[in-house]
């Protein structure tokens, strides 16, 4: 594969993410979120096999492969596991309105865009449009857990943040090494089995949404 | 010997938190965890002569150079102190139903878990694994914040892992972001590895690394409670278990603190200290300016020690902020200081919270009268905290002050002695007002356990041998520090 | 190989499209009942509904005025002049240049405004309701296909749609650039909307809390009726044309028979994934509240602005 179809390819799937980001952001019912990152997930596996491939560089493979086994199968399975057991369909209103607060993506998505093209020489370093669309991503999810007032919509958010780091770091030229992306996954694995444990345990103590308690201020 | 060390010293809170999990009784939980304390601090120390006589030594994505060096004494020191204060602290505890008896190994296995991953953090060379072991340090953390268990202590373990972990996925992008930096210099192996990065660093691209540093600033000084990030910081400081409270106070911000300090000095290499240090200046002028209004109004005693944490925090950012040798020799002196200050300051009112049944200092009257030396060592780590001679924070706070005067930073320098002067006022007043009066009737009238009060003393003696002179050795170890930072 | 389309084959394409019309809604209309498992009506049946209706006399409102009775004429008009303009059996210009994509839009949006003002002109409850509805969701919609529009255009450096076919010649989806498959996906978002169809409209009911556009068309009868039956399903493949013109490659075969044949055949392929598409969708989604549209439009409109934006930056 020649570079500059990698170049396309990865474009082409970080207008993909951009998309499943969209679809996180309009998710009305929680489970459909879920799926999108899952989707999510699956397109950043797909850029490392892609990048793998360009690269001969094996740690991305394993990098892809482990993506896919944990973030496009194992996590939603997790959060989906979560929905099951507390049970809830409903929708929840967000803080501010669905509409705004894609404006508000809307923006974000520019200024990465700007902010990037500002760089210049960056793009050496970094394939194609990996840069701002990462950027675009991680502040989105950031956007996902300040909007959403429920516990499984925050953990969303942290998980499509955490893919677009993710998907910058696969298009640094080297690749980041593999230790420290399996360590990094780990993290991810632990913090959302803590994360999921708290959920189910407010829920059956006080049978509460954590993310909707909001004694303690000032 | 020195290289051994660098592997054995995380292996042992490891191995104890293994330990923990294989016995249930409380004796000898908590003598595992004074004794593998202990050993800590004893590994530490000779670790720290063989650094002495012979520099930096690393071992694979591990490094221990005299800047780490500091923090690792912090975190040795208070994580022993924290052993033996828990020890009576438990044994209330217990007694009166905060902690249940059955959960006693979770809790241990835990904070020696949570101490195995800040050790990791301070001796970590690789960027990589610092940002793994912060991330560590806030799973193990989030679940000693909420090991109470009930539902305040849920929301504030819940507010903090999701705040702390988005901040460590800024973190985690600013590391990204300068290893692609660092990547297009010098290639693939050591491009990860701080030491390694700081001999290119000068050759990387500026405008990358800008962004980078920015992102790290924000991730990192999420963790380490910088304002506006603090959000987690007061909530998860009231809720969680004192001793917890005392090393997320002490040790954990400060771990990140270093974090910041590792990529400032990559930051100003490659794109020049005025950048780094008019970033460090803003987030430590609005973390003091911010905490100060919420110390005045506040009336739970451990959340007013938390956003005092935004405040000292805040004066560690500006003594770096401002730069130069003496600023920054304040601003690493101002972090033990306040680490051993703060974390006296916990125990004591942990024990004057558990004395009293209430956090509501209206509730905490006439402590002085029921629990003498208890009271004293409060009213010693209040003054100290507000900034009294002859304790040791004043000393950090006039060196910072003088870094600042030196680089003409006047308007950072005017808000600042504004700021701590109202605090100063504040904070004495509350604490005048615990300790002096007539005691409430709901005051216990027990007399005082002598394990907290050995850590107190233990404390409240480095931090008056700190203010009134600095010992030769500590005094060269903190000048090669900071020679480290500013190169 | 993507010369001009000269002026008779650019009236067979927009005979065609008139003619094909009620055939895409047909079977669409079949594919939902075999997904729901049910037999259906045969693929025909719009037409049968159409010659019916054309037979019949016209009943009329005494509150309506003259004008009403030439609003589906007009209509008519409109939409099938916007077929004119959307290349068929083969890529490139018009001979005779007479519009762009932006002139189709214009052209659907007027027809959308007679059809209005017909629903309020006999001063019917449900042909208002009707009316302000659909003019509640047609300014979202428009801008949103006005930009997917131009975040092609700006590659292709003109808004004619032959051209702008031709200039993405017959590469496949490998070739797309990252804008076009935001582009894309806002299409998707839109499409039933375009078509009147759930999760937006619901073209089955006549119940007044669901319906838009048929409410507009309840005070209309028998070959008036007609006409604006035919005018939207000329709509629909109209707008189904123009999504495969700006996003499949019309594929460009030559001018003889058989090229024209081969184009007919994969411009009906095309049509018929964009069929099965929607009667999926109709299938397997519940009609939205009406208040919850705007919030579906609006990621139509930020995948649209976020493509416009890839391709600009």
């Amino acid at each position: 594969m020649n570079a500059e179809s990698v170049y396309t390819i990865v474009d082409d799937l970080g207008a993909l993410l951009l998309f499943t980001m969209i679809l996180i952001i309009a998710a009305g019912q929680i489970y459909r979120a879920i799926y999108a990152v899952a989707a999510q997930s699956l397109l950043i596996a797909i850029a490392g096999g892609v990048l793998a491939m360009a690269t001969g560089n094996v740690d991305l493979w394993v990098i892809a492969g482990v993506t896919l086994g944990v973030k496009a199968i194992a996590l939603p399975w997790v959060l989906l596991w979560v929905v099951r057991r507390m049970n809830v369909r409903r929708e929840v209103e967000p803080v501010i309105p669905v509409a705004a607060t894609l404006a508000l993506a809307v923006m974000v998505v520019v200024m990465s865009f700007h902010l990037s093209t500002s760089l210049g020489p960056v793009r050496q370093a970094i394939t194609g449009n990996a840069l701002p669309v990462g950027i675009a991503l991680t502040l989105l999810g950031v956007l996902v857990m300040a909007t959403r007032k429920t516990a499984l919509h925050q953990m969303v958010g942290l998980f499509a943040s955490e893919n677009g780091i993710f998907f910058t770091a696969m298009a640094v030229t080297q690749g980041m090494p593999l230790i420290i992306e399996i360590g990094v996954i780990l993290d991810v694995i632990l913090a959302a089995l803590v994360m999921a444990i708290m959920v189910l345990r407010v829920r059956s103590t006080v049978d509460a949404d954590i993310a909707s308690l909001d004694r303690l201020r000032g | 010997m020195a290289e051994t060390l660098l592997w054995i010293l995380p292996l042992v809170p490891t191995a104890t938190a293994l330990a923990m999990l294989t016995t249930r009784d409380r004796r000898i939980l908590s003598a595992i965890d004074v004794g593998s304390s202990a050993v800590l601090v004893a590994l530490t120390l000779a670790l720290a002569r063989e650094v002495e006589a012979g520099g930096p030594r690393s071992l694979g994505v591990l490094r221990v150079d005299d800047l780490g060096l500091v923090f690792l004494l912090l975190l040795v020191v208070l994580t022993l102190a924290v052993s033996i204060y828990t020890v009576g602290w438990l044994r209330q505890a217990v007694a009166v139903g905060n902690m249940n008896a059955g959960t006693l190994h979770f809790y241990f296995a835990l904070v020696h878990a949570f101490v195995a991953t800040m050790v990791v953090a301070v001796l970590a060379d690789n960027l990589g694994v610092l940002w793994i072991a912060m991330e560590g340090t806030t799973i193990t953390s989030a679940v000693l914040v909420g090991f109470h268990g009930h539902r305040y202590g849920l929301e504030a373990a819940w507010k903090y892992i999701i705040v702390t972990t988005i901040g460590i996925s800024f973190g985690l992008f600013g590391t990204v972001l300068v290893y692609a930096a660092a990547a297009a210099v010098q290639g693939g192996a050591g491009a990860m590895s701080w030491s390694a990065i700081m001999q290119v660093a000068p050759a990387l691209d500026p405008s990358i690394v800008r962004i980078g540093f920015i992102f790290v600033m924000i991730g990192y000084g999420t963790k380490a409670g910088l304002a506006p990030m603090h959000l987690w910081l007061p909530d998860a400081h009231s809720q969680a278990p004192t001793p917890v409270s005392a090393l997320l106070s002490g040790v954990l911000i400060k771990c990140a603190l270093l974090g910041i300090i590792r990529f400032q000095t990559i930051a100003a290499a490659a794109c020049g200290a005025a950048f780094t240090e008019e970033v460090l200046l803003v987030f430590g002028l609005i973390s003091i300016v911010v905490a100060t209004p919420f110390i005045l109004a506040q009336r739970d005693l451990k959340r007013l020690l938390g956003y005092h944490s935004v405040e000292h925090v805040g004066i560690v950012a500006l003594g770096l902020g401002f730069g130069g040798t003496v600023g920054t020799y304040g601003a690493l002196l101002h972090v033990v200081n306040h680490g051993i200050t703060k974390a006296l300051a916990f125990f004591a009112a942990g024990t004057a919270i558990a004395r009293y049944g209430s956090r509501d200092m209206r509730a905490i009257r006439g402590l002085l009268a029921v629990a003498p030396i208890g009271a004293t060592f409060l009213m010693l780590a209040a003054l100290s905290l507000a900034g009294m001679p002859p304790f040791s924070i004043f000393v950090s706070e006039i060196l910072v002050l003088r870094g600042g005067i030196g680089h003409a930073h006047w308007v950072a320098i005017g808000i600042f002695l504004a700021m701590v002067v109202v605090i100063f006022a504040g904070l004495l007043h509350h604490a005048g007002a615990m300790a002096f009066g007539r005691p409430s009737a709901a005051a216990g009238r027990e007399s005082e356990a002598w394990t907290p009060l050995l850590a107190m003393l233990l404390l409240a003696a480095i931090m008056v041998l700190l203010g009134i002179s600095i010992p030769a050795s500590v005094d060269g170890l903190f000048r090669r520090a900071t020679e480290v930072v500013v190169g | 190989m993507t010369g001009e389309r000269p002026l008779d084959l650019v009236l067979l394409e927009m005979a065609l499209l008139v003619l094909l019309g009620p055939l895409v809604t047909g079977t669409i209309q079949k594919l939902k009942a075999r997904l729901q498992c049910r037999q259906g009506a045969g693929v025909l049946q719009p037409y049968r509904d159409l010659a019916k209706l054309f037979r019949k006399g016209t009943v009329q409102a005494d509150t309506a005025s003259g004008f009403f009775r030439t609003i589906p004429v007009l209509v008519l008009a409109a939409t099938v002049a916007a077929g004119a303009l959307v290349p068929v059996v083969q890529a490139g210009p018009p001979a005779i240049p007479f519009g762009d994509a932006l002139l189709l839009l214009g052209l659907l949006a007027l027809a959308r405004f007679l059809t209005a003002i017909g629903a309020l002109d006999t001063g019917g409850a449900f042909g208002g309701m009707g009316a302000s509805r659909e003019m509640t969701i047609a300014p979202l919609v428009e801008p949103v296909l006005m930009m997917v529009v131009f975040s092609t255009a700006v590659a292709a450096g003109t808004t004619e749609l032959g051209a702008l076919a031709a200039h993405r010649g017959s590469s496949w989806i490998l070739d797309w650039h990252a804008a076009d498959f935001l582009g894309f996906a806002a299409m998707l978002v839109l499409l039933p909307s375009e078509t009147g169809r759930i999760p937006v409209d619901n073209p089955d009911t006549h119940l007044e809390l669901t319906m838009l556009h048929e409410g507009m068309l309840l005070e209309h009868s028998g070959p008036g009726l007609g006409c604006m039956l035919l005018a939207s399903h000329t709509r629909q493949i109209v707008t189904l044309g123009l999504v495969s013109a700006l996003f499949f490659p019309v594929a460009a075969y030559g001018t003889d028979v058989t090229g024209l044949l081969l184009g007919a055949a994969a411009f009906a392929a095309k049509i018929l994934v964009l069929a099965i598409y929607l009667a999926l969708v109709e299938s397997s989604y519940a009609k939205l509240r009406l208040f919850r549209v705007p919030q579906y439009l609006a990621i139509g409109f930020v995948c649209a602005l976020t493509a416009l934006a890839l391709r600009i930056l």
